[in-house]
């Protein structure tokens, strides 16, 4: 196996000669400056069919059991931890919540067949783009934002960016990487039957925003 | 030996029937050239963008083997194993291997070039590992036991009342719909059991980063996700020239990458893998495996002339705006890569005597070296391909006697001027057909008055 890399790489040296010198780092890009933050942001999210509310942290648990009651008759389903952070008592759900603290072969089948809402956290927003990043961690399991068919992701105002390097700068991506960091920029969606947008593929057919202002 | 094989002129002849009885390519083109064109309205900044881009690309290519140590070193340290493979073989071998030892039974893919490039899935099924194809086009392509005619839309040739009888006949369970909703629908339940239920995952990569071992993957429909965040098992696979150097590097080709592709501003989803299930997460893959494949494309950067054909970052513009392309569809190319892509880039890595001909399916208009967000020069590469071809004999005495036989008119201004005057005054003797030339050829007959006579009555002096 290691020979291998090493007919590979001394191939790729033996070309080496002829490309001493490429610049790199040298062509920097204008970009219009987005005035409105929040909104652009709003914006983008709303074109791609997701939804975008704002709210206060106050008005979370509400806006949350007023949601629920148009669910079928699936259940909720939320990291650890994650609700009383953001100031929410989850006995006041107006909906079987469930936690994903356990591993996910213990849960798999209920998580596939039984959740009907996932709610996560988001670690920033892009307004260019309309993206949310999700960042799963021990607390927050990366399928919450994936198998239920409904996605609610909560953010605060201030972690809305213009574009993408700015939120790797700000934020030391580089430095750090998760296992797994995605950016989701509106419920799934595809396009391979004669072009004509279809949603809701493989990925939650909705995306909810929740922005804490 | 024939200057156009047999097989090739048959898939044309094919191609361009199925054309005339079938949907064409031609909306499908537009549509993927209008969007696009939507995304980059500043002409000046788009010239900026593609620099940005081909310099991030150009340097990644530079440095190739340096950054592939630093991949692999940092891969390591984010516990990914990482695979070396030569050559298509070797890659199907260390990926059953893989399997094996963990013993998966069910496979469930994400879409891939490489993975079409090395005829994975058959390899795995003789195998008896049950590999599944989750992206929508590409499902429907495994379905109806097909190879992609593009590399981004791969069911682009199908219409929906031949997907439609196609999840009708395999599952006639659900109800036959034409309806673009509820097919769709259909495809998620039939594809969700196998996400929740496969043994492995397997992904392509669009980009690798050395600085930060992390493996980025883009996608709409969610499948990606599902095939690397499900099973206990993942294998990444892609080709070794897909390394950036830092993370930074990342946001500017993500954006040429979607707007040049679809039009997009992004993809639903942009994934950036660094490493599999860590200690007290719930969920993710306990094993992440990369494979690196070769064939033949540590040859191409021996060349100095070749080697910018590496820099692709596979968003299938150059083929949306390919004249030719428009009229054939991808399979006549008969290769993995179809369009301006495949012609540069196939006869590279499988020889000028094996594919050679394909050099004869572009007109060099020059539209898809307009459009490659990190200008790449394909008409150059084309041409130098052709130099190739006749310089290793692999053209027809016929068409070598044809040139010279221009050659000896045109550069002589007498020979020259009794032409022009003989196709003027005796237009009227040209034939109706020439075999071959004529099947799918309007012939023009030659006007009255040549240009030169027009310009010259008209008074424009030659400068």
């Amino acid at each position: 196996m290691s020979n291998t890399k090493e007919r590979i790489l001394s191939r790729l040296k033996q070309g080496r000669v002829f490309a001493p010198g490429v610049p790199y780092q040298t062509q920097t890009v204008e970009e219009a400056p987005i005035t409105d933050t929040l909104s652009t942001f709003v914006k983008n999210l709303e074109a791609a069919q997701a939804e975008a509310h704002q709210i206060s942290q106050a008005q979370l648990l509400d806006w949350l059991n007023q949601r629920f009651k148009t669910l079928e008759s699936g259940s909720v389903w939320v990291g650890d931890e994650v609700l009383e952070d953001l100031g929410v008592d989850a006995k006041l759900i107006e909906a079987d919540v469930n936690i994903y603290r356990q591993e996910v072969g213990t849960c798999k089948q209920d998580l596939f067949e039984r959740a009907e809402v996932g709610i996560t956290t988001a670690a920033a927003g892009i307004a260019s783009s309309g993206s949310l990043v999700i960042w799963p961690s021990d607390k927050e399991p990366r399928l919450l934002s994936l198998v239920p068919a409904i996605h609610i992701a909560i953010i605060f105002k201030a972690q809305i960016y213009d574009n993408f390097s700015q939120v790797m700068h700000a934020q030391h991506w580089s430095k750090a990487m998760p296992s797994n960091v995605v950016l989701v920029s509106g419920p799934s969606k595809t396009a391979d039957i004669e072009q004509v947008l279809a949603y809701g593929v493989h990925g939650p057919s909705q995306l909810i925003t929740l922005i804490i202002t | 030996m024939n200057s156009m094989p047999i097989q090739l002129s048959e898939r044309i002849d094919r191609a361009i029937d199925q054309r005339r009885t079938h949907n064409s390519f031609r909306p499908a083109m537009s549509f993927l050239m209008d969007k696009r064109l939507a995304q980059f309205p500043d002409t000046d900044h788009l010239q900026d963008l593609r620099n940005r881009s081909a310099e991030i690309r150009a340097n990644a290519i530079s440095k190739l083997p340096e950054l592939l140590e630093e991949l692999e070193q940092n891969l390591e340290k984010n516990n990914i194993q990482l695979h070396w493979a030569e050559d298509a073989e070797q890659a199907n071998q260390i990926i059953a291997d893989i399997l094996k030892q963990a013993k998966a039974k069910t496979v469930v893919k994400g879409k891939s070039m490489v993975s079409e490039e090395i005829g994975l899935n058959e390899y795995l099924i003789a195998q008896g590992i049950q590999t599944l194809e989750t992206d929508l086009g590409e499902y429907i392509i495994q379905l109806a036991g097909e190879t992609p005619s593009h590399i981004v839309m791969p069911a682009i040739h199908k219409n929906r009342q031949e997907i439609a009888q196609l999840l009708h006949q395999h599952f006639p369970e659900f109800d036959y719909t034409e309806d673009v909703d509820q097919l769709t629908a259909q495809a998620r339940a039939i594809l969700r059991k196998y996400f929740q239920q496969a043994d492995a995952g397997i992904s392509g990569v669009n980009f690798a980063v050395a600085e930060t071992g992390t493996l980025c993957l883009v996608e709409n429909e969610g499948n990606g996700r599902m095939c690397t965040s499900v099973p206990d098992l993942h294998i990444a696979l892609t080709g070794i020239e897909k390394v950036v150097e830092k993370l930074s590097d990342v946001p500017p080709l993500l954006e040429m990458l979607t707007k040049s592709a679809t039009g997009q501003s992004i993809t639903t989803y942009f994934n950036m893998i660094s490493s599999p299930r860590k200690a007290g997460e719930k969920d993710g893959p306990k094993a992440l495996h990369l494979v690196l494949l070769d064939n033949g494309r540590s040859q191409i950067s021996i060349n100095e002339q070749t080697l910018d054909v590496l820099k692709c970052i596979r968003c299938g513009s150059c083929i949306n705006h390919c004249p030719v392309y428009v009229q054939l569809g991808g399979h006549a190319y008969g290769t993995t890569y179809p369009g301006p892509i495949g012609i540069a880039l196939e006869p590279m890595k499988q020889g000028v005597d094996r594919l050679g001909d394909l050099s004869e399916l572009c007109t060099l208009c020059g539209a898809c070296a307009q459009v490659c967000p990190v200008k790449i020069p394909l008409p150059t590469l084309i041409n130098q391909l052709r130099e190739d071809v006749v310089d290793s004999g692999n053209t027809s005495r016929l068409q070598s006697r044809i040139w010279q036989l221009w050659r000896w008119v045109y550069a002589h201004p007498r020979r020259y001027r009794l032409l022009t005057q003989l196709l003027t005054k005796l237009g009227f003797l040209t034939p109706g057909r020439i075999p071959g030339w004529s099947r799918y050829r309007v012939l023009q007959k030659p006007a009255n008055k040549s240009l030169s006579a027009l310009a010259k009555e008209a008074g424009f002096i030659h400068e």
